[in-house]
């Protein structure tokens, strides 16, 4: 746990926010930050990841899943009484543009429900840095955009330009 | 198994797993305490009180379901375990904790200031009157809720419903569909079905505007809705424990038994 820790920190340092990471090292990274947070959750926090092979060794900016993640961790898993679970999945866009596509759901509360929550401190901070992030990083390329998620909650969805495959950092 | 007579019967809730066992491990080093159970939310801890209330409930605060400050609300006002808030709260709310004299462990804590807050909590005298209205109002502080002045004329009763004002709501409680009522302080705590309306009121303000014939006061500060009664039984002291359906148990203290003579013939 507390190599999980050190390491996450360590890590967390090194990422300057200018710079891209591949999708692997960034999955790695939030399975870092999901086991640190699964000692809090226990039983209660279920994940899976998909990540498609086409997808890996795209670049993407570094630490952009984390704060996605710690949204559905605070508003679908520690609000539920049994838990829930979290998606994250990153494979190639289905539109035209042949972007990449990164997504991280959870199993509800609907998003319907998680407005009622709006106002709170501290709410949609994450999502709002994210957005500001993707502008930073790719102009009108990159988006952000919610969706209902076949899980039940929310589908955070962030589509940014294929770049970067199979090149060396 | 026998507890001793300065025993002090302990339960917990955090949704934290390491939270809980820290807190056991703790527990389990000093001398004369007993932990009666272990849960991990609000529901679950509230369930087990009622059905054997320990002396002391240690609660974290955010918890899924039911809150720390939500189980409080739910408890009877008259027969309060005494109560440790361990929470990872800001200053703001230690300050409103520190205000109305709750009890609390600022997370992370060590075994000193928690052996300071159970040897508190061991000399309290038990059942304070005053404990439930001093946590509402520090829950009510740190949710930043405001408090109307009181107010003689807006919870009117009007074709059997009452004015509930909450803050900036209102919500219309249909009399008859009122479970119970406890006097916390300053406010009192409807129970209908499985909510809990808070609203600033007396007992005297509230009792004229409930029907007699359906709701006694059953100890200092619990009303009862006497039709929703399902079983009486007797304990010692002259007192009577009213049980609700499956889910609230009452305390009837000996002071006002003849409330429910109606229901022992």
């Amino acid at each position: 746990m507390i190599n999980k820790l050190s390491e996450f920190f360590r890590q967390s340092l090194r990422a300057e926010p200018e710079t891209e990471v591949t999708v692997s090292e960034e999955i790695a990274m939030t399975e870092l930050y999901l086991d640190i947070e699964k000692t809090r959750f226990a039983d209660r926090l279920t994940v899976d990841i998909q990540v498609a092979d086409t997808a890996k060794f795209r670049m993407v900016p570094s630490m952009i899943l984390q704060p996605l993640v710690e949204n559905s961790l605070k508003h679908a898993i520690a609000l539920s009484e049994s838990g829930g679970h979290i998606r994250i999945v990153a494979s190639e866009s289905e539109s035209d543009s042949g972007g990449l596509l990164l997504k991280v759901e959870d199993s509800g509360p609907e998003a319907s429900d998680r407005g009622m929550r709006q106002g709170a401190p501290g709410s949609s901070l994450g999502l709002e840095n994210t957005k500001a992030r993707l502008t930073a990083f790719y102009g009108d390329a990159g988006c952000l955009r919610i969706e209902q998620a076949d899980l039940g909650g929310y589908s955070v969805l962030v589509e940014i330009p294929a770049h970067g495959a199979g090149r060396l950092q | 198994m026998t507890r001793g007579l300065n025993s002090l019967t302990v339960m917990l809730a955090d949704d934290e797993p390491l939270a809980r066992d820290y807190l056991e491990e703790l527990l389990k080093g000093m001398p004369d305490i007993e932990v009666v159970g272990s849960f991990k939310n609000g529901g679950e801890i509230l369930k087990a009180c009622r059905a054997d209330p320990p002396k002391l409930l240690i609660l974290d605060i955010e918890m899924p379901g039911l809150t720390g400050f939500d189980v409080v609300k739910k408890l009877q006002a008259d027969d309060m375990p005494s109560i440790i808030f361990a929470t990872a709260y800001d200053n703001y709310a230690i300050d409103a904790f520190d205000l109305n004299a709750v009890d609390y462990l600022l997370k992370p804590f060590d075994s000193d200031r928690f052996a300071i807050a159970i040897e508190r909590a061991r000399t309290q005298p038990l059942a304070d009157a005053s404990l439930k209205g001093r946590l509402i109002s520090a829950s009510r502080q740190i949710q930043k809720i405001a408090d109307e002045p009181f107010s003689q004329t807006s919870d009117r009763v009007d074709a059997g419903r009452l004015a509930v004002r909450d803050g900036r709501e209102t919500e219309l409680v249909v009399v008859s569909d009122i479970d119970w009522v406890d006097a916390a302080g300053d406010y009192m705590c409807l129970h209908v079905g499985g909510k809990t309306h808070i609203m600033r009121s007396t007992m005297k303000e509230l009792l004229e505007k409930l029907p007699a014939d359906a709701f006694v006061r059953i100890h200092r500060s619990t009303i009862v809705n006497i039709h929703r009664v399902t079983s009486v039984s007797s304990l010692s002291k002259g007192e009577f424990r009213l049980q609700l359906g499956t889910e609230t148990s009452l305390k009837v203290s000996r002071n006002f038994r003849k409330s429910i003579a109606s229901l022992l013939n």
